[in-house]
């Protein structure tokens, strides 16, 4: 079933002397529920552009996007952050705690904004899914006091922690070195794979980006099926 | 409802997180809501007392007075002065008027040849006119039964007596007669001129006695009756009496404060101390501004994050709102507990209470309370519009990526 439908989507910003940017210049992708996909660009390609509109954060200036069938252009607002806080799981490259809350705290953020239920079993929920992300430990530590690698563990706990059934990682192991990258990847295949959500991974990292089953090239505008390149261990 | 709670609840955390700023910036806040509570409490206090004061020395809102002047030119005699204080007894039976007092004013002799000012009312009159007793009891309708009348002294008649404690149930020669100090009215400064009080039968009786009958000065009703009973009371009052003493002229008037129309004699005092109040408050608030303003530019980010995972706009203008509402309201309540510590302070108390003894001060006014609480969610409100328009207006991109 087709989670996530886009068809000919484009994206352009008004500069201020200048004609418009045209950043994506019809963008067709189509993501299934559990599907691993990888989208790999040169700095500057529209890679963080297209990952807003995945995550319902911005509106194409032309085409569709549709959640679950639902075309996203037709929905009010309120409609779309909610939809957005329900379906969709952030994951990003500078992990975006907040700096003052602890690590359970800063789980629990999504469910503020959730359900009812969801929202007075939030201390248990957060509590879960730390344990999931082997953290179970550093619960009532503050996020500026955790490691790189536990932070991202703790931005991957949050972003599953309203079993969304998307999940959009931008650059999950910039931050990261190599091992601790790794190793964050294992965990977020693993709990995305236990949660049954599709994964949506934006990378210049061809390492990171082959774990997915499909690799797509941001170039010009337009994604391109990726040649797999065998990347040295 | 959920959604309410959660909304308090982001306040809340934010405000802890931000223990640090928020106390500071509410620092002035709290002193801005102290001042104004101080003010409208000084203003409450300051009207209840001086209202105090002018219900004791005209009668309280409607008070109305009927002088009965003699029907002949000779002075009255002792029968004449019962005959009118029968006639004012029945005036006031008939229409069943719930506080009224006859009144009569003697000069007599109290001791070692020293005259006192002795005045007749009923046991309303203590009622009607705030008049409290620092110890014993002011005169009673069982009084009337007494074989030596009971009179009440002010402390400068106490003084008059030799002074020492304020003992009640000591007995005094006046006029001649054995009388019985049920109580002593003390009413701070300016009460060393003794003065006496006694059922105006006992003032009649015991002047009569003595002789000195025709130093009993005129006879009067005072009658406090509801507002609008005030014109036809008077009218009826005067006509009752009028018919009982023929010949006997009786004049009345409403003689309470409220009697003269637009004068409010607090007025100017509450007007400059709200005003001066008010210029702080906004200095407050001002302060209280600036601090959201500069800080919620540095919260860009978080609220990126927060819209990320699914706070719509409204949710995060309702949250920014609640943590300048929530952070005045318990600067605001801490302002007016501290008002309230140093209103009960004793140095305070006896400060405030300096020349207006007998008159007990109230309780710190729950108006300047509710009003001080309402003023700090209103400065809330007004100091978390900005910021919080600011927040809502960011961009979750740029916000994300700051």
């Amino acid at each position: 079933m087709t989670l996530l439908h886009l068809r000919g989507v484009t994206r352009q910003f008004a500069t201020i002397d200048g004609p418009a940017l045209q950043i994506l210049k019809g963008v067709d992708l189509d993501v299934e529920a559990g599907d691993r996909v990888s989208i790999v660009g040169r700095s500057g390609s529209g890679k963080s552009t297209l990952l807003n509109l995945l995550g319902l954060i911005d509106q194409p200036t032309t085409g569709v996007i549709e959640l679950d069938g639902e075309p996203v252009a037709l929905m009010r607002a309120r409609r779309r952050d909610r939809l957005r806080g329900a379906s969709v799981g952030f994951v990003f490259q500078q992990f975006n705690l907040i700096d003052g809350l602890t690590a359970a705290e800063n789980v629990a953020v999504p469910l503020h904004y959730g359900a009812g239920r969801a929202y007075w079993r939030r201390a248990h929920l957060a509590r879960e899914m730390l344990q999931r992300v082997g953290l179970e430990h550093r619960l009532d530590t503050r996020a500026t006091h955790l490691s790189g690698g536990e932070q991202q563990r703790v931005a991957i706990a949050r972003a599953l922690v309203r079993r969304p059934r998307l999940i959009l990682a931008d650059e999950p192991t910039g931050a990261l070195d190599i091992e601790t990258g790794a190793r964050t990847m294992d965990l977020l295949d693993r709990v995305a794979t236990d949660a049954g959500a599709a994964l949506v991974t934006i990378t210049h990292d061809l390492a990171v980006a082959s774990r997915a089953r499909r690799v797509l090239r941001l170039v010009d505008g337009r994604l391109h099926p990726h040649e797999r390149v065998e990347v040295p261990a | 409802m959920t959604d309410v709670v959660a909304a308090i609840q982001d306040a809340w955390t934010e405000l802890r997180i931000h223990r640090g700023r928020v106390l500071m910036s509410l620092i002035g806040v709290t002193v801005a809501i102290a001042a104004l509570t101080a003010s409208v409490a000084v203003g409450e206090l300051a009207r209840s007392t001086l209202l105090v004061s002018m219900e004791s020395n005209r009668g309280r809102p409607a008070t109305l007075t009927l002088w009965i002047g003699p029907a002949a030119a000779e002075a009255p005699s002792a029968a004449d002065h019962v005959a009118a204080l029968d006639a004012i007894d029945a005036a006031v039976e008939r229409y069943g008027v719930e506080y009224a007092s006859a009144r009569t004013n003697a000069h007599l002799a109290l001791a070692q040849g020293m005259g006192v000012q002795v005045e007749g009312v009923e046991p309303d009159f203590a009622v009607m006119r705030h008049l409290g007793v620092a110890e014993g009891r002011f005169l009673v309708e069982s009084d009337r039964a007494r074989l030596a009348p009971a009179i009440v002294v002010n402390r400068g008649a106490l003084d008059a007596l030799g002074g020492g404690g304020m003992d009640v149930h000591r007995t005094v020669e006046i006029g001649g007669t054995t009388a019985v100090v049920v109580g002593v009215v003390d009413r701070g400064l300016g009460d060393e001129w003794p003065q006496v009080w006694m059922l105006p039968r006992d003032v009649v009786r015991v002047a009569d006695a003595a002789g000195t009958a025709g130093t009993i000065s005129g006879m009067q009703l005072e009658a406090w009756v509801p507002e609008e009973m005030a014109e036809d009371g008077l009218r009826m009052l005067a006509q009752d009496i009028r018919s009982a003493l023929p010949g006997s002229t009786v004049d009345g008037n409403r003689q309470d404060w409220q009697a003269f129309e637009g004068y409010d004699p607090l007025l100017p005092l509450q007007l400059t101390l709200v005003g001066t109040a008010v210029v702080i408050l906004l200095l407050g608030a001002l302060g209280l501004i600036t601090v959201a303003v500069v800080s919620i530019r540095q919260r860009v980010r978080e609220f990126g994050i927060r819209r990320a995972f699914g706070a719509s706009r409204g949710r995060i203008f309702t949250a920014v709102m609640l943590e300048s509402v929530v952070g005045t309201v318990v600067a605001g309540a801490i302002g007016i507990a501290l008002c309230i510590f140093v209103y009960r302070l004793p140095v305070v108390q006896q400060t405030l209470t300096q020349g207006i003894g007998g008159v007990e001060l109230p309780g710190f006014p729950m108006s300047a309370a509710i009003t001080g609480l309402l003023v700090s969610a209103a400065v809330g409100a007004l100091a978390g519009s900005i910021p919080a328009t600011i927040a809502v207006r960011s961009k979750v991109i740029e916000a994300i990526r700051f």
